[in-house]
């Protein structure tokens, strides 16, 4: 008892420090060397409000260009993980990932539209964010149309719709200028933060606000949904609301990072079981765990992005490459539980 | 003074063609344990589910105390009956003390998540039912009795006033089934009152002054065990031939033939 309390605080301690970390060492990492030192004076004298003899270059450099990258990765990384753990409970069914309901199909067919239409970044971002939203809800009404067990046609029907999105896609890659226009909307789809910048990462702070908020808020509840529907409204849940809740603030996070990122698999499905392998199934701890891995996890990759060749490597591609061999590795190690 | 609970000339059909059950009516007081016997397909679960709300009269009504239960919220509802499905899994591996502690949740808003008050009830509950030591034990991991009595745990969590019991004792060995049947003659003493379907009509003699005979969907009997599970209404809901005995001074036992 008292060595599994034990175990326990220091998962916890684990999931909080490991993020701060790894959000201080990525500043180092890229093509400019910067020296840790200098680093926190340019963090900490913008903050404080003090001077420093520092070159403008590296403000440039650790402001505008590594910290939003940074706070994008750790975002996009926390938002799918979340949206996957709470689309796991509430579909109970462990193989389900944040876009199982279509909304990076549909993201995807916004952005290559925007690309097609020659779109500055901040369009292409809104369109995805947008048709993601759209593709989302198109699943959910054909969901309710239909009588008797809605999640199964939730499900179903985002399989359709996906395939109708990408379909889109397919189309307007199809007529898209082949030395310009089809490259660009190959590598949005294939992810990645190359192309973030400030205003980008602010533009969807607030939808990735409301998501963690209401989902970190309503957490505990999804444990009822996830033993069951019949078996929750009998211990008093109201099951529809509850599901559309999880639902809306799932899409919200999930077509905001998206929208910046380009489509990412890999993250959603996996980090939640990474996660329940750290602190079970409770989805009051596993929200949380999910965030902290999901951040962590995909600021990993992105480093190696960075670095790791003279260009840069699209994200989604590593996320798998990297993501793939260490889940067969842990699965081997067993899920352990909690205590 | 009305009944603690009430069912009225209740009818259910899934489409409107084909009816599960009509007519039926019976009641119960405080301490009651009514016991619901009759074939496969007779109704019983679906009657079940219906009294919990958890599906919808075509006509007829169910009177908690003299309020509709369509009148009440879900939770309100949770607060009042506590339903106990035939077969209940979970797809993750939850801990069992995380299981019992959902009976909590109709007593908790949408955005609360269980106390130290909370866990001290779903510690309680357990230590009734004597499973103190499956607290930490993977829901998942242990037996099919076990797993029945940590859902009586969660659905004693929930601090109801009546429990409906789908089936109580099917998939349990012959000890497990009358160890369950006592505990639920307990709770009755306690003054928590019971409605169970079951399979064994011996069950009504041991742990019910109350037994309902569904068959077909209609309502064949209903009235205390000695009146009601007769060898005739046996033979008429069953399509056996029985003999009910004499075990010990006041107990029967059916024996089939």
């Amino acid at each position: 008892m008292q060595r599994s309390k034990i175990k326990n605080i220091s998962v916890i301690s684990m999931l909080i420090i490991l993020p701060v970390i790894l959000f201080l060492l990525s500043f180092l990492i890229g093509r400019y060397p910067i020296s840790p030192l200098d680093v926190i004076l340019a963090l900490s004298s913008a903050v404080f409000h003090f001077d420093t003899n520092l070159p403008s270059s590296i403000y440039t450099v650790v402001w505008d260009i590594r910290l939003p990258r940074i706070v994008a990765a750790m975002i996009v990384g926390a938002a799918l993980s979340i949206s996957g753990a709470s689309f796991q409970g509430i579909f109970r069914n462990p193989l389900v990932s944040p876009d199982i309901l279509g909304v990076s199909a549909g993201a995807g067919f916004g952005a290559a539209l925007a690309i097609l239409f020659s779109q500055g970044s901040l369009i292409i971002q809104i369109m995805a964010f947008l048709t993601g939203l759209i593709a989302v809800s198109i699943t959910y009404s054909i969901s309710r149309s239909f009588r008797g067990n809605t999640t199964l046609m939730m499900v179903l029907g985002g399989i359709a719709i996906a395939a109708l999105f990408t379909a889109f896609t397919s189309c307007i890659k199809y007529v898209a200028d082949p030395y310009s226009k089809l490259p660009e909307i190959t590598f949005w789809l294939m992810g990645s933060l190359a192309t973030v910048n400030a205003s980008s990462v602010i533009t969807i702070l607030i939808p990735i606000f409301l998501g963690f908020t209401i989902l970190l808020l309503v957490r505990w509840r999804i444990n009822a949904l996830s033993i069951g529907d019949e078996e929750a409204r009998s211990l008093g849940v109201n099951t529809d609301n509850l599901r559309i809740i999880v639902i809306l603030s799932c899409t919200l996070l999930t077509a905001s990072a998206v929208s910046v990122s380009g489509i990412i698999g890999w993250v959603g499905l996996v980090i939640p079981h990474i996660a329940r392998i750290f602190v079970g199934p409770d989805h009051k701890i596993l929200l949380p765990a999910s965030i902290s891995l999901g951040a962590v996890f995909l600021l990993l990759v992105d480093g190696v992005c960075r670095t790791a060749a003279p260009v840069e490597i699209p994200l989604g591609i590593l996320t798998a490459i990297v993501g793939a061999p260490f889940f067969i590795y842990l699965l081997h190690k067993g899920y352990e539980g909690w205590s | 003074m009305s009944r603690l609970l009430e069912i009225n000339n209740v009818e259910f059909s899934y489409n409107k063609k084909k009816k599960i059950f009509e007519d039926i009516s019976f009641s119960i007081d405080e301490g009651d344990i009514l016991c619901i016997l009759g074939p496969n397909g007779a109704g019983k679960s679906t009657l079940i589910k219906c009294i919990n709300g958890l599906l919808k009269l075509n006509k007829g009504d169910i009177l908690f105390k003299g309020k509709n239960i369509t009148m009440m919220d879900n939770d309100e509802l949770a607060k009042k009956m506590g339903y106990i499905p035939q077969t209940h899994s979970s797809t993750f591996a939850f801990r069992v003390i995380d299981i019992v502690l959902l009976g909590r949740v109709p007593h908790l808003g949408l955005t609360e998540s269980p106390g130290e008050n909370d866990y001290k009830i779903a510690e309680k509950a357990m230590e009734n039912l004597g499973i103190t030591h499956l607290k930490d034990k993977l829901y998942n991991e242990i037996s099919g009795g076990e797993r029945q009595l940590v859902i009586m745990a969660r659905v004693l969590t929930q601090q109801p006033e009546v429990l409906l019991l789908d089936e109580p004792t099917s998939h349990l060995d012959f000890g497990n089934q009358i160890r369950t049947l006592g505990i639920i003659n307990k709770l009755s003493k306690n003054g928590l009152s019971v409605i169970m379907t079951s399979h064994y009509p011996d069950h009504a003699f041991i742990s019910s002054n109350k037994v309902v005979i569904m068959n077909k969907g209609t309502l064949m009997a209903v009235g205390s065990p000695e009146d009601v599970v007769t060898e005739e209404n046996m033979r008429n809901a069953y399509e056996i031939d029985v003999r009910i005995m004499d075990v010990e001074e006041h107990r029967k036992t059916v024996v089939p033939l």
